[in-house]
């Protein structure tokens, strides 16, 4: 295994640049569907990097644009239909680039809104796939548009109790097993609802910290192998609940380093496997949380750079 | 197939000449590829639901199984266009190939969760499906990866539906036995018993079994996991809900109940001794009888503080990752 131990800022910077070159590879296009996602993520990880403007805004601004749809929503790429998750991702880029006000809210809500059920939860789009995933993402979809509504947060709250286990974990949906994402979706749906008093602290901070393992990463579920993306699912569900302290930081920061490329940038699930930006976000976030390497803070609660989560209105609105 | 989400790819990096290569050969499937992009997207802007278009989408789903429009597309082609020109027999043999057709993808990409969607959309589509056959094919992705929790979410999914009929609660405790028997550390099987068991009391599916018989049974079935294995986590998770299930504390005399916890707190106490004896103590042990006696003192107002923080300090050495944790238990 490799011993790398120093943070490879300028290398992840030129990793994520250079996403956008490969013109020439099938990869490319082939992502197509994730490009809303990925672009979202390359961006977050700048801004995490002090080094926002690595990215033109005119041209991110004008793709983001480019993939909206006339119901309001956007899709992940030009031509690709409006899904939830490709429209909070767009909202985020916007906000970043203080854009937000080249979008329709009302359409954009209109379109969020004709996802929500009766039962409070959303699907991800019309053909009816539910998860707490996008409750989450419409709630933070609806909060950077600055609306939220009574009767949204109280339904948002009450279908993400229902997929509450008895380990304090939470699920994708009711009944389904605990799982370190869908602990992050469901708290920080709570978190932004303002609706946090309804967590048994102790007990979900319990599940979150056992899953440290002992080469440092995080794990998903009971007995799975470790990933550099439950650096931030864990993490950021542990410092929503104030119980970030509850993992060794030193055997994290490790683990994550080690699984940075050290030739090309970039951070993979685990040491020696291929990188992607997914997994450098992921790690550069945990990174921040934990206080590492001088980055940029980010904002448990919205994935955000700090400077950018401030500006969003917090419920309830005053 | 690349993406942009990787996970469990090796790492490798090309030579100058490898890379010269790979998009030389790449180069002529792009161009394939953007050309069907192309067409489909349009075809699908000009609203076009016809079998020639039903084609084309098979063709960019074979290269690239996540993209999502295109199952979208699919999907109002079969509304749009079979759905309105076909009988009910010519629709079940639609969509029967439609299932078939969907299975050989997730076999190939078992976690994409916009194959797993097009599959429940088909099942609340299909004119007649075949639940059966649908519990067999999640058997079969268990097989090959016992823990895919896609399989477990799908897996309730068909049985809502055939529980219209009758009902499978005991099939489905049955079937996390089996699973559990298979692996012990199988957490998702564990974590159905926790939702199954309270269902087989209120609905009065186990005659002549009282709760605290099928505690003695359960905690029986757990201490031979435990013993076998005693870092395994998934077994002392179930066990703290064992204790602390309303089912099983509500529905148990008290006196009966804490004498429960007495034997656990003696079983686990002994096993963290073997533990010790062979050189080191077990950490689940130790949280183990910290949670016992936080359950016995909550019942009985009996002091276990000192039991408690000494466990504690042990844990602070013994699982240093989560030193803070126990801590701040002990400030408490």
């Amino acid at each position: 295994m490799e011993t790398t131990t120093s943070f490879l800022r300028d290398k992840h910077i030129a990793y994520i640049t250079s996403l956008d070159t490969k013109h020439r590879d099938l990869a490319y296009y082939l992502t197509e569907h994730l490009r809303m996602n990925g672009t979202y993520w390359g961006l977050t990880a700048l801004c995490l990097l002090d080094s926002r403007d690595s990215f033109k805004k005119e041209d991110v601004v004008e793709f983001v644009l480019s993939c909206r749809n006339p119901d309001g929503g956007f899709g992940a790429f030009r031509g690709h239909d409006s899904h939830l998750l490709s429209t909070l991702s767009a909202l985020q880029i916007l906000l970043m680039f203080d854009s937000l006000d080249s979008v329709d809210g009302e359409e954009t809500s209109r379109f969020i809104l004709s996802n929500r059920l009766p039962n409070g939860a959303f699907q991800g789009d019309r053909f009816g796939e539910i998860d707490t995933r996008f409750v989450y993402t419409a709630v933070q979809s609806l909060a950077i548009l600055g609306r939220l509504t009574q009767d949204v947060v109280d339904g948002a709250c009450s279908f993400v109790q229902s997929c509450l286990n008895f380990d304090g974990g939470y699920g994708q949906r009711p009944g389904a097993e605990s799982h370190s994402a869908q602990v992050f979706t469901c708290l920080g749906t709570l978190a932004l609802c303002n609706k946090l008093d309804v967590v048994d602290r102790d007990l979900t901070g319990w599940w979150l910290a056992e899953r440290q393992l002992e080469d440092g990463g995080l794990n998903g579920r009971p007995g799975k192998l470790p990933d550099v993306c439950y650096s931030w699912w864990v993490l950021s569900s542990l410092a929503i609940i104030d119980r970030l302290h509850w993992i060794d930081y030193d055997r994290l920061r490790d683990f994550i380093l080690k699984s940075q490329d050290e030739v090309t940038g970039g951070i993979s699930d685990r040491p020696d496997n291929q990188v992607d930006v997914f997994h450098t976000l992921f790690g550069i976030a945990g990174l921040s949380l934990m206080g590492f390497e001088g980055l940029q803070p980010v904002d448990p609660r919205y994935c955000l750079p700090e400077c950018v989560s401030e500006k969003i209105a917090k419920w309830p609105y005053a | 197939m690349v993406s942009s989400i990787q996970h469990g790819i090796k790492r490798f990096h090309l030579s100058e000449e490898a890379r010269r290569q790979k998009l030389a050969k790449e180069e002529h499937t792009i161009k394939n590829y953007r050309a069907l992009t192309e067409n489909v997207l349009t075809l699908k802007a000009q609203g076009v639901f016809n079998d020639s278009a039903f084609k084309k989408t098979t063709d960019i789903l074979d290269v690239n199984p996540e993209f999502y429009t295109v199952w979208n597309y699919r999907r109002d082609i079969i509304v749009n266009h079979y759905m309105q020109s076909l009988g009910e027999e010519g629709l079940v043999d639609l969509f029967d190939k439609e299932l078939l057709y969907n299975m050989a993808k997730f076999r190939e990409f078992p976690k994409v969760y916009w194959i797993w969607n097009h599959r429940t959309w088909l099942l609340e589509n299909h004119p007649r499906v075949n639940w059966e056959n649908e519990l067999l094919l999640v058997e079969k992705i268990h097989k090959l990866d016992p823990r895919n929790f896609h399989g477990w979410t799908y897996r309730r999914y068909i049985i809502s539906h055939m529980e219209k009929d009758k009902d499978l609660t005991l099939q489905e405790f049955e079937y996390t036995t089996k699973m559990i028997n298979a692996n012990f550390s199988n957490f998702s099987a564990l974590h159905n018993r926790t939702k199954l068991i309270p269902k087989l009391f209120e609905r009065g599916l186990l005659i002549n079994t009282t709760h605290a018989q099928f505690l003695t049974k359960e905690l029986e079935y757990l201490h031979n996991a435990m013993y076998t294995d005693p870092d395994d986590q998934s077994v002392f998770i179930y066990l703290r809900w064992l204790l602390t299930s309303d089912i099983f504390v509500q529905n148990i005399p008290e006196e009966q109940y804490i004498e429960f916890l007495q034997q656990e707190l003696e079983t686990v106490k002994e096993l963290n001794q073997l533990e010790k004896d062979d050189g080191k103590e077990n950490s689940w042990c130790l949280q183990t009888v910290v949670t016992i006696n936080q359950l016995i003192q909550g019942q009985t107002g009996e002091d276990k503080s000192e039991e408690i923080t000494q466990c504690l300090k042990l844990l602070v050495d013994v699982d240093p990752l989560r030193r803070n944790r126990y801590i701040d238990l002990m400030k408490r």
